[in-house]
């Protein structure tokens, strides 16, 4: 090939490069580097979202923030359902999962029964566990009557105390189907010869599980842990909708305590330096798993 | 032309003269999304458009409450879209938008509106701003009155009480006879405003706008002592497990006979109609400890904002002066089940209860409006979560430290200018 042909034809190729990325990168400046500039550099100002002037205060909103007790319950709930996503409804899935994985008959309507809950809108999800919740005709309160157990009924959302543990059951039991299809799916393609294998040597469930199984299942955990890690730092709609944060902000998160300064008490500023302590705090924590996912991405054979 | 060419042409025209039609209408925006709100708004639309039926007007609805209305409206005004008329609350929240600059004042779209010149001086103090006059007041609800179960009186031979001794007297009977006293909900806003009577009766009507002013130390012994009252009279005999309960739950646990009394504003009694309870039949009402002939009441206020178009603005005029009018006020105010502002407004299509909150409105010494709306948005905020955490459990000695953190953030919004001497 000529030279200027081969040159053309390399420059045609890097147009078209660009043209794809033109899009993408667009919208990435635009709707992210964008968006968190500007909210970073609300958080400097005292503004009230409506008046168009704002008022320079520096890092008064971030000093504020660091000084109030409800910050950082706020920032001890996210940690305490960080722990909550990474652990209950990741185990819930994995144990459904092997419990149903050809064992049952059904399966097909198992599967449906257990993931349906995900496809429900948290908003649905909380005011059916509002009315499962309610402290007099609660189905969970009725029915712990009705076992002689009077005693061990609950003030379920209205208790400072549980109120947050409350709510995460609602998450689990809307949240585990999820964690099911994916561990599922990722035992379903564990090829069966591994298992016969290691039967004709001689191995119990238990050595198969820890030997074969879970390392096989591991990109699925990976996912499954990445994702419910994400989630539980941009946490929103299932604590608002459920408690609104309460009682007396005892299930507070950080998105429910920026949208309540935001929005209910005009403080657009101070809101927008929460925002700004919850990414950097996601991204704390969300980054090594960043990481090792693009890791794996490049090293994996195309 | 090619079919594909005339389909394209169709098509544009379509969405052209849709936009077209979208830029003539003047919007309306609330948050009234269903029921009995929804319907009283179709109402005065109505009554709008019998009085002006040339003026272009349309609604939308803003799914939530005061909150997502300033969400939507802060959108609104970056995009340079605003509407010209929208639901707002009264007294802080209207003024927070004047500071802003993004509401207009009314006073010359509405003189002369039959009624304008006879609303309460308690209702014209929190729509006005600096002597002008910003928002047209829709509807009054009291929230003030306690609601009681006239079966459960009957039964044990109860008087609805006229003072805080005698409160506390029914309230023990109605529990030793095993039911609970009195009902409440969770959230920031419910306790607080059972609080309102006492602080009224406490510090007197002066020193209950001097309290929302700002001008008065939440420190101040009659502050304590008026909350200590309360917190003897009202909050000993809460409900057990109230913080798990919206307003409308305790509403179903009142309607089913558990609880003898809730006080949480009269909207209770378009719950209790749904539910198949009369006024003077299955319930009754009497003002709280502390009101002697006054009410304290929050209303819905209609705004129009600044800088629009004027074709806008004039049909937003039309609509506000349709809302303020009596017939407009009666309309809305028949199916709301709630008091209309306008003195003038007819009351022969309101509910038992309806005709019974009017005249009380009507015959009160005062119109008082809800101190939370009076104080500093976050203000407001904090002592309503504080208030309702310290009625969880009841102690003196916390009270003392509710009180000093609220005289802090007193201090600190006199220092920045956020409180208004309403």
């Amino acid at each position: 090939m000529p030279m200027h042909a081969r040159s053309t034809h390399k420059l045609q190729k890097t147009l078209v490069f660009a043209a794809f990325l033109a899009l993408p990168i667009a919208f990435f400046l635009a709707a992210y580097v964008y968006a968190v500039g500007y909210t970073g550099f609300v958080s400097l100002h005292r503004w009230d979202g409506i008046s168009p002037t704002m008022q320079f205060i520096g890092l008064g909103n971030y000093e504020r923030l660091m000084g109030e007790s409800r910050f950082w319950h706020a920032v001890a709930n996210n940690l305490r359902w960080l722990v909550f996503y990474l652990v209950v409804p990741s185990v819930t899935g994995l144990l459904l999962a092997l419990l149903v994985d050809g064992k049952l008959k059904g399966e097909g309507a198992i599967k449906t029964f257990i993931f349906l809950p995900y496809i429900i809108a948290p908003v649905a999800v909380a005011a059916v566990w509002r009315w499962l919740y309610l402290p007099d005709g609660g189905l969970f309160n009725t029915l712990l009557t009705d076992m002689g157990l009077p005693g061990a009924t609950q003030n379920w959302l209205g208790d400072r105390d549980i109120a947050t543990y409350s709510v995460m059951m609602a998450a689990l039991w809307s949240t585990a189907g999820f964690s099911f299809l994916v561990f599922f799916s990722g035992l379903r393609s564990i090829p069966q010869e591994l298992f016969e294998a290691a039967r004709v040597d001689g191995a119990n469930a238990w050595t198969i599980f820890w030997k074969i199984t879970l390392p096989h299942l591991w990109p699925s955990t990976v996912l499954v842990l990445g994702l419910f890690g994400i989630e539980a730092m941009r946490l929103f709609d299932i604590v608002w909708s459920t408690t609104g944060g309460g009682p007396s902000r005892a299930s507070e998160v950080l998105a429910t305590q920026l949208y309540d300064v935001a929005f209910a008490t005009f403080q657009m500023g101070k809101a927008s330096a929460i925002g700004i302590v919850q990414l950097i705090l996601a991204a704390i924590l969300i980054l090594p798993y960043i990481i090792y996912i693009t890791r794996r991405i490049e090293e994996a054979p195309e | 032309m090619k079919p594909l060419a005339k389909s394209i042409l169709a098509a544009s025209t379509a969405l052209g003269l849709a936009g077209a039609a979208q830029a003539q209408d003047a919007e309306i925006w609330t948050y009234w999304a269903s029921g009995a709100e929804a319907d009283a708004l179709t109402a005065l639309m109505g009554v709008t458009a019998e009085q002006y039926p040339d003026t272009p007007l349309a609604t939308r609805v803003i799914t939530g409450n005061t909150a997502e209305m300033r969400r939507a409206l802060q959108t609104a005004f970056l995009g340079g879209q605003p509407p010209a008329v929208y639901q707002s609350g009264m007294a802080q929240e209207l003024k927070s938008f004047v500071d802003a600059g993004r509401i207009a004042p009314i006073d010359a779209y509405v003189e002369g509106v039959e009624g304008a010149a006879e609303l309460p001086d308690g209702v014209r103090r929190v729509v006005s701003v600096d002597g002008q006059l910003y928002g047209v007041p829709l509807n009054m609800h009291v929230v003030s009155n306690v609601f009681y179960n006239r079966a459960i009186f009957d039964e044990l031979g109860l008087e609805a009480p006229a003072n805080a001794e005698e409160f506390q007297a029914v309230a023990a009977a109605i529990e030793e006879a095993g039911y609970q006293a009195m009902g409440n909900a969770g959230g920031p806003g419910w306790t607080m405003y059972t609080t309102y009577s006492f602080l009224y009766g406490g510090l007197g009507e002066d020193g209950y706008y001097a309290l929302g002013s700002g001008e008065m130390a939440f420190t101040d012994p009659a502050v304590k002592a008026a909350l200590t009252e309360w917190s003897e009279t009202y909050a000993e005999h809460f409900m057990d497990d109230w913080t798990g309960y919206t307003w409308s739950d305790t509403g179903g646990v009142f309607a089913n006979g558990d609880v003898a009394m809730y006080q949480v504003g009269d909207w209770l009694s378009a719950y209790l109609a749904d539910a198949g309870w009369d006024y003077g039949d299955q319930y009754g009402f009497f003002p709280a400890p502390g009101m002697d002939g006054s009410v304290v009441m929050q209303m819905d206020v209609m705004a129009m904002t600044s800088g629009i178009e004027e074709a806008a603005a004039e049909a937003g005029a039309d609509f506000l002066r349709a809302s303020l009018s009596p017939e407009g006020q009666a309309a809305f105010n028949n199916v709301k089940v709630s008091v209309a502002p306008n003195p003038l407004a007819a009351t022969d299509g309101y509910s038992a209860y309806g005709k019974a909150a009017a005249e009380e409105i009507g015959s009160a010494a005062a119109v008082i409006p809800n101190l939370k709306n009076l104080l500093p948005v976050r203000l407001g905020d904090e002592f309503g979560t504080l208030i309702a955490a310290y009625a969880e459990a009841p102690d003196a000695d916390d009270l003392d430290g509710i009180l000093e953190t609220l005289e802090d953030m007193r201090q600190e919004m006199l220092e920045t200018g956020e409180f208004v001497r309403w």
